[in-house]
């Protein structure tokens, strides 16, 4: 093994959205600050959006399911039991890289769901608490949008404006309007105006799920890591973490990792942070196996790896006579809606979800069907078909709220491993009654909204299985030891000078996409933990 | 056998005669659009064998599925070199549907990795790219619509707080 080299005053593992945000804070505290992150850099060069056969990198290096695009930094995971199937990436930015940059926040009744409506548990923290952070974060990776949806909480003017008024968004409006719900543009971590060093302003090309080669989308690597690193932190790239070493007294002091060269090396720190996401974190705990913690490490609970939550997803596409060119502009959502965001028990289901009005991508994904789950038919109808699709249709997600179950969970396979040789997860989970009950009202309101927007045919699946864009509540938040994993400061409760940062923590996932919290945690926790270092430290 | 019958890097040359074949009824020719097999599709899938092997095993055995059936439905005249090499060239087009049908039915795994293929190759084919009006996203890009005009909110703001405290 190669010697240890100085002990770091904090060693992050994991450089994605919630890594990125804890660096920059505690750099700027003064921390001496390590990353350790299995994947590289992504070189803007890379990004397929240039080439003619940019649609074939859906399938292969820029694939969102890890299982299929194998890169040598994957891991794979075990998906035979789950209808569900976790996407991420792993690289500097981690899953950022080539996500679609929604961003709303989780409402104050997301953190009260006990109190509330009688299900799940309730925070340790509330939205009020957060909410220094969420507008900390929006400032510091920007978010176009604009404040004052009725929806929500106020919030200060978002930094650039909201996406522009195509016929995608009109179209959408005009069924919304007929229908009286509740819509909003949503905010989304895309400028569309100059913000931040060597960023450009969205220019509606399209495919954001394959990374932005311009830096309009705030993925953590334009956002954060150039702040970071200019402050000193230092990251570590294909360093791929085997286990948190302990010392005697049950305290973190490090963690062992194979480097590029694949000799192992290990990097000692007085406080580690782990930022794997909700996967990768339970992955790396239950690893860390020692004496001191047989089970894994900080799972004096049981519960590191269950309470898994996805946000079960459905999409409903909606065909429209007249050309609407949705493959213009950021993949994702334009609007969305509300209207059944909290619980009406009338509905048949507790708690609720939001629609994200979203559009459509190149002549491929029409052909594979990769929105309603049904390909174009092959044979003599096939150019007909395909002609009355592309560039006709609006794809309406619905995704509501998971709510926490112990048996669904991330373990350790039995025999799979990754390139390195580390045990890789299982994912085991199942979609509730409840979650089926408001998954299928959601879909009949996804048609009520298609319909009264216009479409002549609409097409859908009951729930999509690439879906598993939200990775949440495997090391959860709370006060009581054996029913949390971290206190509501984001510590072990078993290993004091041990965090986590990433979506592990969520008590309850919200029907919202969960990175700005993610992030607004991650700034909280840091700033609670440069605020007690000495005494975590030492 | 003719001499469409090109080695390919994975495929053998019957192998590629007959999905290029395949491919012909799967996406036909129609007004200005090529059949997939015409358009080098064959080729382009023989590539995607060669750098993902994952694919070679459900793809050679959906050609071999395919194969098999067509030679049920083959009238082939010992006379006649090509039909015999390759049963599915000896049927009509329609026999060629029927025998794709029967296959799509009985091994949809198969038959679906296969039309995933094909439909990847010819969408991502620079002249069928071109003929359909597609070009790279970036760095163009595309022009930037309206602003957006926040008095399409005003319904929406007349209906006040939508929030419950916590
Ligand atoms: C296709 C897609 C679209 C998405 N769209 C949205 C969206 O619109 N809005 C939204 O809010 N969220 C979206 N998300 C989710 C969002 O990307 C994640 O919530 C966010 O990136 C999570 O941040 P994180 O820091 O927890 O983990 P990640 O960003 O996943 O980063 C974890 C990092 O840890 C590294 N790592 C893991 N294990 C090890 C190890 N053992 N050793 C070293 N390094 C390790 C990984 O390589 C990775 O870089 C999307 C995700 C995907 C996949
Ligand atoms: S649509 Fe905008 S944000 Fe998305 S990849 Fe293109 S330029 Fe980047």
């Amino acid at each position: 093994m190669a010697p240890s080299n100085e002990a770091a005053d904090v060693l992050i593992i994991g450089a994605g959205a919630s890594g990125a945000a804890a660096a920059w804070s505690l750099a700027s505290g003064g921390l001496d600050v390590v990353c350790l992150e299995q994947g590289d850099w992504v070189d803007p060069a890379d990004y397929p959006h240039t080439s003619v056969d940019w649609e074939l990198h859906r399938q292969t290096d820029f694939a969102k399911d890890p299982n299929v695009r194998q890169r040598p930094e994957d891991y794979p995971l075990n998906n035979d039991d789950t209808p569900i199937v976790p996407l991420m990436f792993n690289a500097v930015g981690g899953s950022t890289i080539h996500w679609s940059g929604h961003f709303p926040r989780f409402r104050p009744s997301d953190f009260r769901v006990k109190t509330l409506d009688g299900v799940a548990d309730d925070w340790p923290l509330t939205y009020w608490d957060l909410a220094p952070y969420y507008e900390q974060n929006d400032a510091n990776v920007g978010v176009s949008g604009l404040s004052g949806d009725p929806a929500n909480p106020e919030r200060t003017p978002r930094q650039t404006p909201p996406l522009g008024l195509d016929t995608a968004t009109k179209t959408y409006i005009r069924g919304l309007e007929e229908l009286g719900w509740h819509w909003w543009p949503t905010d989304n971590a895309i400028i569309t105006a100059p913000f931040g060093e060597g960023r450009q302003a969205c220019n509606y090309c399209g495919p954001c799920d394959m990374g932005c080669p311009i830096g309009a989308i705030s993925s953590a690597h334009v956002t954060y890591w150039p702040a970071a690193v200019a402050q000193g932190v230092r990251i570590i790239t294909r360093a791929r973490v085997r286990e948190i070493t302990v010392d005697r007294r049950g305290r973190a002091s490090g963690a062992v990792y194979y480097t590029a060269e694949g000799g192992i090396a290990e990097q000692r720190a007085r406080v580690v942070i782990v930022a794997c996401n909700g996967v990768g974190t339970p992955r790396l705990l239950l690893n860390s196996v020692s004496s001191l913690f047989p089970h894994g490490l900080a799972n004096s609970s049981g519960l590191v790896g269950t309470n898994l939550m996805f946000h079960p997803v459905t999409f409903v596409t909606g065909v429209f006579s007249d050309p609407i060119n949705a493959y213009v502009g950021p993949l994702g959502m334009v609007l969305h809606s509300q209207e059944f965001y909290e619980t009406d028990t009338g509905r048949g289901y507790v708690r609720g979800f939001q629609i994200q009005m979203g559009r459509e991508s190149g002549p491929l994904s029409t052909a594979l069907g990769n929105f309603p789950g049904e390909k174009v038919p092959w044979g003599a109808d096939h150019h007909r078909v395909q002609r009355e699709l592309s560039a006709h249709t609006l794809t309406a997600a619905v995704m509501i709220e998971d709510l926490p179950e112990a048996h669904n969970r991330v373990e350790i396979d039995a025999t799979l491993t990754d390139s390195s040789g580390i045990p890789a997860p299982k994912i085991v989970y199942e979609v509730s009654e409840n979650s089926r009950r408001c998954l299928d009202y959601a879909i009949a309101r996804g048609r009520d909204l298609l319909d009264a927007a216009g479409a002549t045919q609409i097409m859908g699946q009951p729930i999509a299985r690439e879906t598993g864009w939200h990775l949440m509540g495997t090391a959860r938040m709370g006060d009581d030891p054996a029913n949390s994993v971290v206190n509501g400061h984001g510590q072990a409760h078993d290993v004091p000078n041990l965090f986590i940062i990433d979506g592990s923590l969520f008590v309850t996932s919200a029907a919202v996409n969960p990175t700005s919290t993610i992030q607004a945690l991650a700034l909280f926790v840091s700033d609670w933990l440069k605020q007690n270092f000495r005494d975590v430290a030492s | 056998m003719s001499e469409q019958h090109i080695d390919g890097e994975i495929l053998t040359a019957r192998q590629v005669a007959l999905l290029a074949a395949i491919q012909n009824r799967l996406i036909p020719a129609q007004d200005e659009m090529p059949g997939a097999g015409d358009a080098g599709c064959a080729q382009t899938v023989d590539g995607f064998l060669k750098e993902r092997t994952a694919l070679r095993r459900p793809i050679l055995a959906a050609l071999n599925e395919i194969e098999a059936t067509a030679g049920a439905y083959a009238q082939a005249s010992a006379d006649d070199e090509a039909s015999t090499h390759v049963a599915f060239l000896a049927l009509s087009d329609a026999e060629r549907d029927a025998a794709l049908r029967a296959v799509e039915a009985a091994h949809p795994d198969l038959f679906n990795t296969l039309l995933r293929q094909t439909y990847t190759a010819y969408y991502t084919n620079p002249a069928v790219l071109r003929i359909l009006g597609w070009r790279p996203p970036q760095p163009e890009g595309y022009p930037t619509p309206p602003p957006f005009d926040e008095k399409l909110l005003d319904n929406v703001k007349r209906r006040g707080k939508l929030w419950r405290d916590a």
